[in-house]
């Protein structure tokens, strides 16, 4: 459904994503690893077509995104990493103008706002000002804003940033719903739990670079790891974590 | 105490750049260009008014002692007025970062800082930035208007030097007061008001502050003339208004060289010799009430900054709270009017996207608020100036024409407001959802968010200005004015936001050209415009068939326009959005290569 092919996006002449290429298929979680600094946001920002690619494309059912942005955008839910909204407005009138700009009957928003925002936990604090809100719950009016419009691809970009555990555990069971009624779902996180939860196929990213891109049970057993953290520690993490967290705390202790 | 030294200079630092912060300009780059900006534009003014208007009169025109004391007090009110004015303006923009508030909260909370040390540093902060404008705003009148004033004069250096300190120390102090003044507003708001009732009452009153304010500077030039009958002399009302007391301060404080330079014995030229003599008189009347002005100047003087620290102590005796979101529930009544404005005023869901964006930003934002009040603020001014011509004529035909000529300068000046406003984007950061959920089509949505601008603006001015005409030129011209206005002002509404790359509210505009070039050429465009359309239409009311082509010229103008103009805002056109969230810094088109 949704292909990338050799995207290559350089910032001041240094690839921060280098020749990655994967595809979403409808009724699939692709999680998307890596440590900070990796090229995630900078793929999925390519993904979106927020920015353009240096080289390489996105193909939608076969079509590039960039002929027709607008018609792909139609069929797409994004969760960005930060939580930007207007901050004078309420997080029900924030959802209305998402819903109006995508044109949505009135009557459709009249229905769908109150419940997702009941169902999220949000229900009082929908008419309250976005300014006074949590991080958790503008992440929770961005997951409204994405799947409002039913979308065919949904790409959540550290969907977990700043939730509550029950609203975690919501959303993973609603990525996975989600995903059983055909979305092509791009989960991109590096809270390795979540992913391992979450998806059936791993990409794993590192300085730029697809070092693995498999289902979690075949990286497992291809690497002889128990759990996908320790095959994450493997493929991505250069130092021995005890070694470095221990140093860390040497130099905390410096006086 | 070093460490104590360092925190205070660091935290000092700290409230000064959020004094310059702005949402709407990159974090970094921009700030020194701000305060260059800000400080060229306060300083140049008064060398400019200084050296060529005030000084040619005292250079070429008057060469005596008394005139010359006479004609220094419309100056010394024009400059006194514009510190008291500026200096209050800039407390009443800065109103939100006056206190210390929730970002403070958030940000130096949790560091192991006393809070005295805090407010400390936010108090030390705000005098330095008030003083920074107020040096920027006086320094050069203090030392360029009383060389002019002495020119003629043999007048000893110490004399001098005396009249340039007393210049900066008055306009300094009175400057001081006004912003203080604003600070106690804002502070006994706080004092008084619950913290959700101070949030609304905030908002409407720093509006109002800008507005009058502003029109009341704009206004100044013509307030400072004739002084000396008009206020210093007039009745105990004029003379209650606070730039008079410091005028009295200022006179108290320089007497004795003004009655030195008459002693002197000047040769006064014959033609001069009565006016002289007037001036003398005139002068030698008003001396017993500068005391009594000077001692109220003093009085204030003394008393508005205790009271102000003292509330300010109060209000700050911790960090405030984390902001709770205001509670928008909606009532029945704005549902009704949900629904209607979906059923009549805006069908499609991307004209509703348009319309209740608009509102909510305008009404809600303060960036956008001060953009509008301050439109607001010149079109008053100019209606002051233009009402004062019209009670000055007697012949009622080209009293009607300034009349309806007034509404169309009135409200475009607003729309001019409007247009800067929609043209600045509602919240950078936020835009993305734009280009994301945006389907390509301008058209509906710019529909939209005219459509506000004429519910929310364009018809209440439209009926504050139909009461207005009726009282001033009756009841059938003023009648029959409203339709044409009311074509005229979507009109210029329309040719304002034509501009096919920008979206209102999400990108923002840049000024068409040089606007120091164009601006003036286009005011008089505006001006001989509206004055032709009044001509025009006062003909026309006075006969009914031309009235009726008048209607349908206006309208099939309207109409050829907005065809014209959907060729560019429909489907198709490409919106260039200013900001992508990948972008670490945000543009205003400040950035671009000159």
């Amino acid at each position: 459904m949704l292909e990338a092919r050799h995207l290559v996006r350089r910032f001041y002449g240094t690839a921060v994503v280098d020749d990655v290429s994967f595809v979403l298929r409808p009724g699939e979680v692709t999680g998307y690893l890596g440590p900070n600094g990796s090229g995630k946001t900078t793929t999925v920002r390519m993904l979106t077509g927020l920015i353009e690619p240096t080289s390489g494309s996105v193909t939608f059912r076969g079509q590039r995104i960039s002929d027709n942005l607008t018609d792909y955008r139609r069929r797409l839910g994004y969760v960005p990493e930060e939580p930007f909204l207007y901050p004078f407005m309420s997080g029900r009138e924030y959802l209305e103008l998402v819903g109006r700009l995508r044109e949505l009957p009135e009557s459709l928003l009249s229905r769908k706002i109150p419940a997702m925002l009941i169902l999220f936990g949000m229900g009082d604090a929908g008419e309250q000002s976005i300014g006074s809100y949590s991080k958790g719950m503008k992440q929770k009016v961005l997951i409204c804003a994405a799947l409002m419009h039913d979308p065919d691809v949904i790409v959540f970009d550290e969907p977990e940033s700043g939730l509550d555990v029950g609203a975690v555990l919501v959303l993973r069971h609603l990525v996975q719903t989600l995903a059983a009624r055909g979305k092509a779902i791009l989960y991109s996180s590096h809270i390795l739990e979540s992913v391992e939860k979450v998806c059936a196929n791993v990409i794993v990213l590192h300085r730029g670079r697809v070092v693995a891109d498999a289902s979690v049970e075949h990286l497992r057993s291809e690497m002889a790891r128990s759990s996908l953290e320790e095959v994450f520690s493997e493929l991505v993490l250069r130092d021995d974590p005890a070694r470095t967290a221990s140093d860390i705390a040497d130099v905390v202790s410096i006086r | 105490m070093a460490t104590s030294a360092t925190t205070h200079r660091l935290l000092r630092a700290h409230f000064l750049h959020r004094f310059l912060d702005n949402d709407l300009i990159s974090p970094n780059a921009d700030r020194h260009d701000a305060i260059v900006l800000i400080a060229t534009s306060l300083a140049v003014p008064g060398l400019v008014v200084t050296v060529l208007l005030i000084g040619s009169k005292y250079l070429f025109g008057i060469p005596t002692p008394a005139l010359t004391s006479i004609a220094a007090l419309d100056d010394k009110f024009l400059y006194i007025s514009v510190s008291m004015l500026v200096m209050a303006l800039i407390g009443a923009v800065q109103w939100d970062a006056l206190d210390l508030d929730a970002r403070d909260e958030a940000i130096l909370g949790p560091l192991p800082l006393t809070h005295v040390e805090i407010a400390r540093a936010k108090l030390a902060a705000l005098v330095i930035f008030v003083s920074a404008f107020a040096v920027a705003l006086n320094a050069v009148p203090s030392i360029v208007f009383p060389l002019l004033l002495v020119a003629h004069f043999h007048v000893n250096i110490i004399a001098v030097v005396r009249l340039i300190l007393t210049h900066a120390t008055v306009t300094t102090l009175a400057g001081a007061w006004a912003f203080l003044s604003v600070v106690f507003i804002r502070e006994l708001l706080r004092l008084v008001l619950s913290a959700s009732w101070f949030r609304r009452v905030s908002a409407v009153v720093q509006g109002v502050l800008v507005l009058t304010l502003g029109s009341t500077l704009l206004l100044t030039p013509w307030l400072a003339t004739g002084v000396p009958m008009k206020w210093m002399g007039g009745s105990s009302a004029a003379r209650a208004v606070p730039p008079v007391w410091f005028v009295g301060l200022y006179e108290s404080s320089t007497k004795g060289i003004t009655l030195t330079i008459r002693g002197l014995g000047l040769r006064i030229p014959k033609g001069l010799i009565p006016a002289e003599a007037n001036a003398h008189v005139l002068y030698d009347r008003l001396l017993p009430r500068f005391g009594a002005f000077a001692q109220m100047a003093l009085l204030v003087t003394l008393v508005t900054p205790l009271a102000t620290l003292a509330l300010y102590a109060w209000n700050n005796k911790r960090l405030p709270a984390p902001t709770v979101g205001r509670w928008r529930r909606r009532s029945t009544g704005r549902s009704i009017a949900a629904v209607l404005i979906a059923l009549f005023v805006a069908r499609r869901p991307l004209e509703r996207a348009g319309f209740f964006f608009t509102l909510q930003t305008l009404a809600r934002s303060v960036s956008h608020r001060m953009s509008i009040a301050a439109a607001g603020a010149v079109a008053f001014a100019v209606s002051v100036m233009f009402m004062h011509g019209i009670r000055a004529i007697n012949g009622v035909a080209y009293a009607e024409t300034r009349v309806l000529a007034l509404q169309t300068i009135a409200i475009s000046i607003v729309l001019v407001g409007v247009r800067k406003a929609v043209g600045t984007p509602a919240e950078l950061r936020a835009n993305w959802i734009f280009p994301m959920a945006w389907n390509g089509e301008v058209g509906p949505y710019v529909a939209g968010v005219k459509r506000a601008v004429i519910i929310a603006i364009i018809v209440p001015m439209l009926l504050a200005l139909l009461a207005f005409d009726w009282y001033e030129i009756g009841a059938r011209v003023a009648f029959a004015h409203a339709p044409v206005a009311f074509i005229v002002s979507v009109l210029v509404l329309d040719m304002l936001l034509w501009q096919p790359e920008m979206l209102p509210l999400t990108c923002s505009s840049r000024p068409p050209g040089n606007l120091k070039a164009f601006g003036p050429i286009y005011l008089m465009a505006l001006f001989v415009a509206a004055y032709t359309l009044a001509r025009v239409e006062r003909a026309a009311i006075a006969d009914a068939a031309r009235y009726a082509v008048l209607l349908a010229a206006s309208a099939t103008t309207y109409i050829g326009f907005r065809l014209w103009d959907a060729r560019y805002h429909g489907r198709g056109t490409r919106i260039v959005f200013d900001d992508s969230p990948e972008t670490p810094t945000q543009r205003l088109g400040l950035g671009e290569p000159v």
